[in-house]
Parts: structure tokens; C-alpha cells; sequence
């Protein structure tokens, strides 16, 4: 299993056959095409939209006005949007044009493509979520948000 | 450090100390500790009771165990120590039977042999004579001059004394009007004490001290009122007497080093008051102009006023005609010694009254040093907040006076850099802005800062720090 396929494992969530489906199937090969595999752009765009808005966020707009935990909230529920949008989009073009392998086309609907979009949204969070947790330290006005630092909890308490 | 003594008589002398503690509340250079007296017989005159609290405020703040001056620390708002002399309460000279009963009781008249009584009759008026001492001498130092005579008997004059360092390096300021009756009465009677009082302690070192004064020249009149004794059409006469009287016993004698003069032919008309509760005058620019004075002499060394008393007037780079007056309009001394503290100090007034409430408390400067919901509602930040209410209202009251003097517009909110009446601030086109960029710069990593410090010093360390670093980043001061 490649590195980018790795993160969409979890393929009970939105059905075997579209992950078989993103990773490349082609029924006139038999086998997996790497040129068709999908994972790789598609993580490629989930993680970017991840690291764009964390950095605008925590980096670029930092401001000292926007860091209560809502304001986190809303650039998580940003992502979340964003990213549930891409995953949906990418699957339900082909649905709709209809460029699934044909052993496949049964099982793959506007559900899966649904279902897909759901799992990349919770993908994204969990990346925004590990993003928040390492990097936001180094942010002057939003390291707090949404909580406080661990490492300012235990000093304040050391005094 | 050395000590000043700061002797301000009368109401005005209550006012110009209260311009003065607010001007050090801001950081403005003072080389010496404050030791403020106030000599005053009216005990219940708003304006020195209003100077009283303020100074308690400043002292309560600028307690050691909240805040130190080491070198490593950037902070000087609050950095000049106002000492008291010991057992003065409140920093009040207390005069002893002023407070009930009339000008002819305190003399005695009743105990007058028929000679005496004459003389004292043709010296004082009937209504003189039957004047109410409780609130000071109602514009006549003729009953100023009888009563403040107690000087050197008195306790607190003891105490002065014994405090006052052998070392030549401790000074004494006097601040009084020259147009009412306890100032104008009261400087050359307590001059006179301090130089010639040779039952004093440490007479030698007082009477070979330095010693400069300010003498407040009209600023002010008071509307016509047949029953008040207060009458503001003798100011100039009484002016006039008394500086022909300080020519030769006062600077004509050598007893002073340093007198500086300070009035304005722009008068505003206060509600006529005799004094008490009810004599409560707005804060005037003259008195300002007046707390310069005593830090002009603070910060200037000894051998400057050697040979002879020196004469000093204070000036206007422009009058603007009479009209409202702004940093603009001052000479470039006093911007340079006022001009960057008061607006740091506007700026961290403005955050406190309109920024911090929009999430203050949740921004890193605050979490990461311990400022909580604890210090907040604590006694030290108590006292700041009632003290910039005092410093806000100091300002609002100076604008809206005859002359104005209106650095600051005191009603803007926002843009929070706007606020510097004729000086535009730089703007960016992307940067943050307002509140936003004052949090920003609390928020900064500081250089050299003391972790260990007490958070009352942490506190007052970073909005010294913010507010020169965004003076120096918006203004061209």
C-alpha cells in the first residue's frame, strides 16, 4: 500500500470499491494503474487546505481578536467545509461523467461520493486538530487558542 | 536617593502637586524622591482632598512589594517615589486651631489689652476679624500671615527637620499663588522659617539647602458674589504687593535659588467659593506649567544655582491666539519632557478603558504572565484603573478650561492613535490597527524579560514596553 493510500484505509466508511476506484482499478489492466491512482492529489489538496488555513490562521491574519477557542472553531469548521467539498467533488464528477471502471460503476453513487467526502472532512480535522496541538506555539496572539498551552499551564503552576 | 520637598500651600498648591504626581505617574524624568507636604487650614477643600487620594493611589501603586525600579527594568511609569514625612498623615501639615471658631478667637482679641485691640483693628477688618477659619483665609493673607506663624512649633515641622538628609543633597520646592491668601501668606512665612529657624535640628543643612519656588500668578477669576470675601478684582492689586514684597525679602535677600513665575493673561472664571467641599476648580494648564517647575529644579544640578536667586519665566512657543492649546503649540523642552510619557500613558489609559474589556484577559501577555481573573480583580489593579479615572478626568478637565490645553482628544475612542491632537499617526495599509495592534504589541517576545518578576511588575513592564515601542512605531515624536 503506498503512503497516500494509507490515510484512506478506513474504506468501510464510504465502500470498497470506490477505494479500489481511487487507487486506480482498471478493469482492462486487471490491476491497479498508477497513473489513475487519485490518493496522492487528493491528500495533496486536503493537507494543503489543512496547512493554508492553520497558517493563515495561527501565522498571517494571528490576531489578537480572533483567538478565542470559536474563532478556532470557525477556521476548523472552515476546513471541514472546504475539504468535505473537495473529496465530494472529486468523486461525484465521476460519478456523474460516468469514467468509473465498469466492474466497479454498481457500486459507486452520489452516496459514496458523500460518504468520501464525510471521511476526507474528518481526515482534515484530524490533521488540523494535530496541527493545532504542535504547531501553534509559535503564533504571538493565538497560541492560546483554543486552550491554553500545555507547557504555560505547567509553568504557571510551578510558581 | 535624594529628597525634594515639595511644600504646596493652599489650593493651588494642592492642584499643582496633583498635575505633578500625574505627570510622574506617566514616567517623566524626576532625578529625586517627592516628599510632598500640603499646607492647607480648609481640611475639607475638594482640590486637596482629590490630590490626597490621587497620591495615595500613586503610593499604593508604587508600593516595593509590587514594584521595583532595577536597572534591568524598562518600566518608569510610577518610577519616582513619593515619600511622606514621618507621622504626616496623608501627606497634610496639620495647623493647629484653624479648624473651628474665628480670626479674632485664634488672636486671642477677647485677652487684648485696649492698645492691642486697636492696633489689631486697624490691621484687620470687622469681617475680617469675624472670618470662619475653617476654610482656609478666604483670599487675605494679612490672616494668612498670623496664623501660619505656628510653622516651627509645630510637630510635623519637627519631623520635616529630622528627615532632612545632612549630606546637602536634599532640596526644598515651594508651591504657592501669589493673588489668594493661604499661598501668598504662607511662602515667605515658611521660607522664613526654614532659613532662619535655628532651633531646627539640622538647621545648618536646611537652611543652606537649596530651595526654589514656584509663585502662580493669576490664571483664574471667580464671579462676582457680594457675600463671598473671595473677590477676584483684587488678584492683580494683591499680585502686585506681594511681588514688591518678595523683591526684597525673598529673592532680594538671597533666601531663595531658584523662583520661577508662572501666569496667563487668559483667565478663566471659576463658581465663586470660599472654600470647603465646594472648592473643587477644574485642572488648568497654569498648573502643569507649574509641576514643570518643580521637576525643571529637580533635575538640575546644585552648582546651577550658585550666586544669587534665579529668575524664571515660563513661555509659549505659540499662543494660538488665546485659544485651545496642543503639544504643538509648546516649546521644545517641555515636549521633550512631557510629550512621549503622558501619550504612553494616554495609550495605556485608552486600552484599559475600552481595549482590555474586549478579551484582555484571554491574550497570551496576560496567560503567559499569571495575570488571571485573581490579579484583575485584585487591589493593585484596583488602584491603577481608579488611578487612570483620576488621570482621564486630570486631562478632561485641562481641555475644557480657559485656556485649554487639549494635547489629547479625550473623547476618542476610535482609531486609538488618532487620539494626539495634531500629530497624524503613521498608518498601514496591511498592519494590524487600534486595539488589535496594542494587544499585538503586549504580545511580543521582549527582549531581557524578567520571568521571576512579580506579575504587578510584569504588568506595569509591558505596557511601558507596548506603549513606547508603538509611540516609536506611529508618532514622529
Amino acid at each position: 500500500m503506498d503512503f497516500f493510500d494509507f490515510f484512506y484505509r478506513w474504506k468501510s466508511f464510504y465502500g470498497a470499491q470506490l477505494f479500489e476506484h481511487m487507487r486506480g482499478y482498471d478493469d482492462a489492466l486487471m490491476d491497479y494503474n498508477p497513473d489513475l491512482n487519485q490518493f496522492p492529489s487528493l491528500f495533496l489538496w486536503t493537507i494543503g487546505i489543512v496547512v493554508i488555513v492553520f497558517v493563515l490562521y495561527y501565522y498571517i491574519i494571528n490576531s489578537p481578536r480572533l483567538a478565542k477557542w470559536w474563532h478556532w472553531l470557525i477556521s476548523l469548521a472552515i476546513v471541514a467545509g472546504l475539504t468535505c467539498w473537495v473529496g465530494f467533488r472529486t468523486v461525484n464528477v465521476e460519478v456523474r461523467n460516468q469514467i468509473i471502471t465498469p466492474s466497479l460503476q454498481p457500486y459507486i453513487g452520489h452516496n459514496s461520493a458523500l460518504m468520501f467526502g464525510i471521511y476526507n472532512m474528518m481526515l482534515a480535522v484530524l490533521f488540523y486538530f494535530m496541527f493545532t496541538l504542535l504547531f501553534r506555539r509559535w503564533s504571538r496572539n493565538c497560541k492560546h487558542s483554543p486552550w491554553v498551552l500545555l507547557k504555560t499551564k505547567l509553568n504557571n503552576k510551578k510558581k | 536617593m535624594s529628597k525634594l520637598y515639595v511644600f504646596g500651600i493652599g489650593g493651588t498648591g494642592s492642584r499643582v502637586l496633583k498635575s505633578l504626581v500625574l505627570l510622574l505617574a506617566s514616567g517623566v524624568e524626576c532625578k529625586m524622591d517627592i516628599v510632598p507636604v500640603i499646607i492647607d487650614p480648609d481640611d475639607s477643600a475638594a482640590d486637596m482632598t482629590r490630590t490626597v487620594e490621587l497620591m495615595k493611589k500613586y503610593k499604593a501603586i508604587r508600593d516595593n512589594k509590587y514594584l521595583e525600579f532595577a536597572d534591568a527594568n524598562k518600566n518608569r511609569f510610577f518610577k519616582t517615589e513619593l515619600q511622606s514625612v514621618d507621622g504626616m498623615q496623608d501627606f497634610i501639615f496639620s495647623l493647629e486651631n484653624t479648624h473651628d471658631g474665628k480670626f479674632k478667637d485664634f488672636i486671642k482679641m477677647d485677652q487684648l489689652d485696649p492698645s492691642s485691640k486697636a492696633l489689631v483693628k486697624m490691621l484687620f477688618s470687622e469681617k475680617n476679624l469675624e472670618s470662619d477659619m475653617k476654610v482656609g483665609f478666604k483670599g487675605n493673607p494679612n490672616i494668612g500671615s498670623v496664623v501660619l506663624n505656628q510653622f516651627a512649633d509645630s510637630q510635623e515641622y519637627k519631623n520635616f527637620a529630622n528627615g532632612f538628609a545632612d549630606d546637602g543633597k536634599d532640596r526644598i520646592f515651594i508651591i504657592s499663588s501669589i493673588f489668594g491668601g493661604t499661598g501668598a501668606s504662607g511662602f515667605p512665612l515658611l521660607l522664613k522659617t526654614i532659613r532662619n529657624d535655628k532651633n531646627s535640628p539640622k538647621w545648618k543643612a536646611i537652611s543652606e539647602c537649596k530651595i526654589g519656588a514656584v509663585t502662580v500668578m493669576p490664571y483664574f477669576g471667580v464671579t462676582q458674589d457680594d457675600n463671598s470675601e473671595v473677590d477676584s478684582s483684587t488678584f492683580i492689586s494683591k499680585t502686585k504687593s506681594a511681588l514688591a514684597y518678595y523683591e526684597k525679602n525673598i529673592s532680594g535677600n538671597n533666601s531663595l535659588d531658584a523662583l520661577y513665575y508662572i501666569g496667563d493673561l487668559v483667565t478663566a472664571s471659576y463658581e465663586n467659593r470660599e472654600g470647603g467641599s465646594g472648592q473643587r476648580n477644574d485642572a488648568h494648564f497654569i498648573e502643569l506649567c507649574s509641576a514643570l517647575a518643580v521637576l525643571d529644579f529637580a533635575n538640575t544640578p546644585n552648582e546651577a544655582f550658585d550666586g544669587g536667586t534665579k529668575h524664571y519665566e515660563y513661555g509659549l512657543k505659540d499662543d494660538n491666539n488665546g485659544n485651545e492649546l496642543t503639544f504643538k503649540n509648546l516649546c521644545e523642552k517641555t515636549k521633550k519632557t512631557i510629550m512621549v510619557p503622558l501619550t504612553q500613558f494616554v495609550l495605556m489609559n485608552r486600552y484599559l478603558n475600552y481595549g482590555f474589556e474586549k478579551g484582555g484577559k484571554s491574550q497570551p501577555w496576560a496567560i503567559d504572565n499569571q495575570l488571571d481573573d485573581n490579579f484583575f480583580s485584585g487591589y493593585f489593579f484596583e488602584q491603577v484603573q481608579s488611578f487612570h479615572q483620576d488621570f482621564h478626568q486630570w486631562l478632561e478637565e485641562m481641555a475644557r478650561n480657559k485656556r485649554a490645553f487639549m494635547p489629547f482628544d479625550a473623547d476618542k475612542v476610535n482609531p486609538l492613535f488618532e487620539i494626539v491632537n495634531g500629530y497624524k499617526p503613521k498608518s498601514s495599509f496591511l498592519g494590524k490597527k487600534n486595539y488589535d495592534l496594542f494587544d499585538a504589541t503586549l504580545n511580543s517576545n521582549w527582549k531581557g524579560w524578567n520571568s521571576a518578576a512579580s506579575r504587578e511588575q510584569k504588568f506595569m513592564e509591558l505596557f511601558y514596553r507596548a506603549t513606547e515601542k508603538l509611540v516609536n512605531e506611529k508618532y514622529n515624536m
